[in-house]
């Protein structure tokens, strides 16, 4: 613990991480210029990389403030897992800042200085020790992403966002609560083993609560109905903050309330629900990823699709746990990893996105195409990125499913009948991996490839000085996340045994070897060895058109993003629901998503009507108020007497 | 003992044409005509890359990147896969690496379709897509019942030396519906009757010829050649993971010849059944496709949990 008059490299440290962002807050709101908060940000973005190398440098450090509240001190501290997680999301944070600064959104100062609000509620997120601290950074990560999601003609989606993440939000506060008061103490350190003191039964609620909550924000079924419009809607950089770092924070957060505070023991069945529950989301967000034809949508539901799978290692950790340390070790290093993994690439994407849409001015997928000719390093670092999110080895998405499927091909050491789970989950990993992959391969194709199908398309302004070179250390990310994995590896595990009292290495739940740096410079270097030999056969090369059988290609006679994923939609037509017909001269598809048709329809008119009920009781005559007032007073006078 | 893996690989790279040649040439034999010889497909492979290209010119990189991702990843599957000797020239991630290099082809020849910017292009990519997402879970299943079958974790030279000394008693249900499903997606994967005519060329019909519609030269022959690797590949993978009595575990010459005779053996019996499937059938329609697929896919999974429940 740091003294308040003690200046040590450890104050050093939190006053460079958190004093900037919270300047240029305060500079965003009152003053004119975006760039001082923008620069001020990136500062705190650099001590926020720094935050693992610190960690390891002087481990152990924590803060209090001298000045507490009615409900307790408000203090911070740096785990091994939480610095892994606060350097890479700030690595995140930075490229998006530059990316930012270069993309020409004209982003007033006021969003500036909420960037730095959300940086530094997502900061404390990952680092409070204390539960008021954590509860109001929660909070300010909510409220500050749907300040941040203000755009013309949005209101409906952010709104929607902000009743759903607060019903998270209720949710989490009454688990955080309920443990605050089992424990008597504010201090989340004192929170281990609470789920000792608060008993089975509490505890499983407890964490089943934990999930839906933390649930609304990563896009659990049915709470996932926010989330397209949502991203769509916002200014890019909005969705790519929301979708990765506030994730990731939300990630850390779910962790480590179920594994270092409530503990994973006796969870096998509570476990198993979530499971199918997050294989659901899986599913479901692959499939509905394919038919989108915007690129943030694809975009959304592929974040759901990838925070499901951590959610689903998550609770295979709960499963795994009373049998094989190590196998729970693993699996909870897949999850972990997989939502890193997941922010690194999913920026990338997203801000290619926000360039491509920039430059051609076009949004959706069927009026872009033939971008790669135009713009071919805007296409690579692209490729980087789907190569990634389709877990193409030797990329980082690569490594983290190899991690899953390891933990679920190994199950041999878990006891009893759970196991026959194991090889449906197998398939369901594997459906869900080609369902995604297709979609990715829809969204490059149609953005990057064919011939151009629009004008904006075809004749797209120049890349923005500056915006490509956050995008390609991205991309550099997912290379040297995926090549150089092991150290990466070794140090979250470590930091993720230790939060939730795992004796084990998850080296011995592998049940094979994974060298991901040979296999790497093995694909690398023999693509390099059929690239030189095919150089060696250069014959003659002629320029031709596409052959368009004997007449002429206009940019409309191509494959179009329905088409390509009608097969499957074909295929899987009882779960899509879809509905085909002529409507104004024009074939067309329908897609109702059925949690909408049968949740939320029928809840929404549910509601209403009980509220036109409800609303009979308001007369406005204030006799019958009063008459109220004393019904509602005898019933409780006479409630106490029998009681 | 790296002289044999390096052998071994340089060996299925070699064959590869071959193979080919001889399921054509026996395909040939069945349905009564003499067909071209069987080293008929080294003298196309040689032919195209004489030849010159033509390339439309609305092409941009990937178009030309694609044929060599395509080789390169399955160069790299020969240099995993087992097949005279259970020691591999790259053990770099077990059979669930091998799965994701299977889909790294297939994400770049996807991509490769839509980049030449024909209809014919994006068809066959929207049909391998919607076939590769019933195929990969069974081929994933069916690999990691060996996995668990032979309980020598996932590397694939474990998993042929573990069934191979387990001997007969490794034949169970669980090895024989894992086989059958493998038949099934090694069929499917490679475009064989009936999932896909590799001889079409009548555009309803086309999954595979449809996405390298565009290649020409050297390019379809690189193109032409991964297709040919991929097919000996798998049928490698069939004769030494789910059959692999026979496979040298040691490396000793006297045993490495016998496994090379017994897997030559192996690969002309799968060839012959593949001849004979395509004689005796003819080509699905595309959407009666999927019932099949998930028959292969239903196989694999019941194989898994029967090694559970059984």
């Amino acid at each position: 613990m740091v003294g308040t008059g003690d200046i040590g490299l450890d104050s050093v440290y939190l006053i460079i991480l958190f004093a900037p962002a919270a300047i240029g807050m305060l500079c965003g709101l009152c003053g004119r210029s975006g760039r001082l908060p923008g620069i001020l940000c990136a500062v705190s973005c650099v001590a926020g990389i720094l935050c693992f190398p610190f960690h390891t440098f002087s481990p152990g450090l924590s803060y209090e403030l001298p000045v507490g509240s009615y409900l307790g001190a408000y203090a911070v501290s740096f785990d091994q897992l939480g610095s892994i997680f606060i350097s890479v999301s700030s690595v995140v944070f930075l490229m998006v800042m530059t990316h930012m600064s270069h993309s020409g959104h004209g982003y007033t100062p006021r969003y500036s200085g909420m960037c730095c609000a959300l940086f530094l509620a997502v900061t404390l997120c990952m680092c409070a020790d204390s539960a008021i601290l954590l509860l109001l950074a929660w909070e300010a990560v909510s409220m500050v992403t749907f300040l941040m999601a203000r755009t013309d003609g949005n209101e409906s989606a952010r709104w929607r966002f902000l009743a759903v993440t607060h019903i998270g939000g209720l949710v989490l506060m009454a688990v955080y609560g309920y443990m605050w008061a089992a424990t008597g103490s504010g201090y989340l350190h004192d929170w281990q083993g609470v789920g000792g003191i608060v008993g089975p039964t509490a505890s499983v609620i407890m964490v089943l609560l934990l999930f839906i909550g933390f649930g609304t924000k990563l896009g659990t079924v049915p709470f996932h109905a926010w989330m397209p419009d949502m991203y769509a809607a916002s200014p890019t950089h909005t969705t790519v903050l929301l979708t990765t770092v506030c994730s990731n924070a939300a990630v850390l957060m779910l962790f480590r309330a179920v594994y270092a505070y409530v503990g994973a023991d006796g969870m096998t069945d509570a476990g198993m629900v979530l499971v199918v529950l997050s294989a659901v989301t899986a599913l479901w967000g692959a499939m509905e990823s394919m038919i989108q034809t915007e690129p943030k949508r694809i975009l959304a539901y592929s974040s759901m699709e990838n925070m499901a799978l951590v959610t689903l290692c998550l609770s295979l950790g709960l499963v795994f746990s009373p049998s094989s340390p190590s196998l729970t070790a693993l699996v909870i290093l897949a999850g972990l990893l997989h939502a890193l993994n997941h922010s690194v690439f999913k920026s990338l994407m997203l801000l290619t996105v926000d360039s491509v849409e920039d430059v051609t001015g076009e949004r959706q997928i069927d009026r872009l195409g033939g971008l790669a000719k135009v713009l071919p390093a805007l296409s690579a670092v692209a490729f980087v990125g789907v190569a990634s999110l389709a877990a193409i080895p030797p990329m980082n998405g690569f490594i983290s499913e190899w991690l899953m499927l390891q933990s679920l091909i190994g199950t041999d050491a878990i006891a009893s009948d759970l196991r026959v789970a194991m090889p449906l989950l197998v398939a369901m990993m594997g459906v869900c991996g080609m369902i995604v992959a297709t979609s990715y391969a829809r969204l490059f194709g149609f953005m990057f490839l064919g011939r151009p199908r629009s004008k904006g398309a075809s004749e797209p302004r120049p890349l923005r000085k500056g915006s490509i070179g956050p995008v390609a250390v991205l991309a550099g990310m997912c290379v040297a996340m995926g090549m150089l994995s092991y150290p990466l590896m070794d140090a979250l595990s470590e930091g993720a045994c230790a939060v939730a009292g795992i004796d084990a290495s998850y080296r011995d739940g592998l049940s094979g070897s994974l060298e991901p740096l040979t296999l790497g410079i093995m694909i690398f270097g023999t693509i390099a060895v059929v690239l030189v030999a095919s150089r060696l056969f250069s014959r003659g090369r002629t320029e031709t058109d596409i052959w368009g059988c004997g007449g002429t290609l206009d940019e409309r006679m191509q494959y179009s993003s329905e088409g390509f994923s009608q097969p499957l939609v074909r295929v899987f037509h009882p779960f899509y629901g879809d509905t085909s017909g002529i409507e104004g001269g024009r074939y067309r598809t329908r897609f109702q998503e059925p949690f909408v048709k049968y949740i939320y329809i029928p809840l929404g008119s549910i509601l209403l009507r009980t509220s036109l009920q409800v609303k009979r009781l308001q007369t406005g005559n204030i006799q019958t108020y009063l008459g109220y007032i004393l019904a509602t007073l005898v019933v409780a006078l006479m409630a106490v007497r029998l009681l | 003992m790296i002289v044999v893996e390096v052998l071994q690989a340089v060996l299925l790279i070699a064959l590869a044409p071959l193979m080919s040649g001889i399921v054509s040439k026996l395909k040939a034999g069945m349905q009564n005509r003499p067909g071209a010889g069987v080293l008929q497909p080294y003298r196309d492979l040689y032919k195209l890359c004489r030849k010159g290209r033509a390339v439309s010119g609305s092409c941009s990189w990937i178009f030309h990147a694609v044929p060599v991702v395509c080789m390169a990843s399955m160069l790299i599957l020969a240099a995993m896969t087992p097949f005279v000797y259970t020691g591999v020239l790259a053990p770099y991630g077990g059979l669930v690496t091998v799965v994701y290099m299977f889909t790294m082809y297939r994400f770049a020849m996807v991509l490769g379709g839509l980049e030449g910017g024909s209809t014919f292009g994006g068809m066959g990519s929207s049909r391998e897509m919607m076939m590769s997402v019933l195929i990969e879970p069974a081929l994933l299943l069916g690999i990691a019942t060996l996995a668990v079958l032979s309980g020598a974790g996932t590397d694939m030279g474990d998993i042929s030396e573990a069934i191979a000394t387990m001997g007969v008693a490794a034949v169970g249900p669980a090895l024989i519906l894992a086989a059958c499903s493998f038949m099934i997606t090694l069929l499917a994967e490679n475009a064989r009757i009936p999932f896909d005519n590799p001889t079409t060329h009548l555009e309803l019909t086309m999954v595979h010829e449809a996405m390298i519609l565009e290649y020409s030269g050297k390019e379809l022959a690189m193109m032409e050649y991964s297709s040919m690797l991929r097919m000996t590949v798998f049928m490698a993978m069939l004769g030494s993971l789910f059959l692999p009595w026979g496979i040298s575990c040691t490396g000793e010459p006297v045993s490495l010849v016998v496994s090379l005779v017994l897997a030559l053996a192996k690969m002309l019996v799968i060839a012959f059944a593949m001849a004979l499937v395509e004689s005796v059938l003819c080509k699905s329609r595309l959407f009666k496709v999927p019932n099949l697929l998930t028959v292969s896919f239903a196989l694999s999974l019941i194989a898994m949990i029967s090694l559970y429940i059984l």
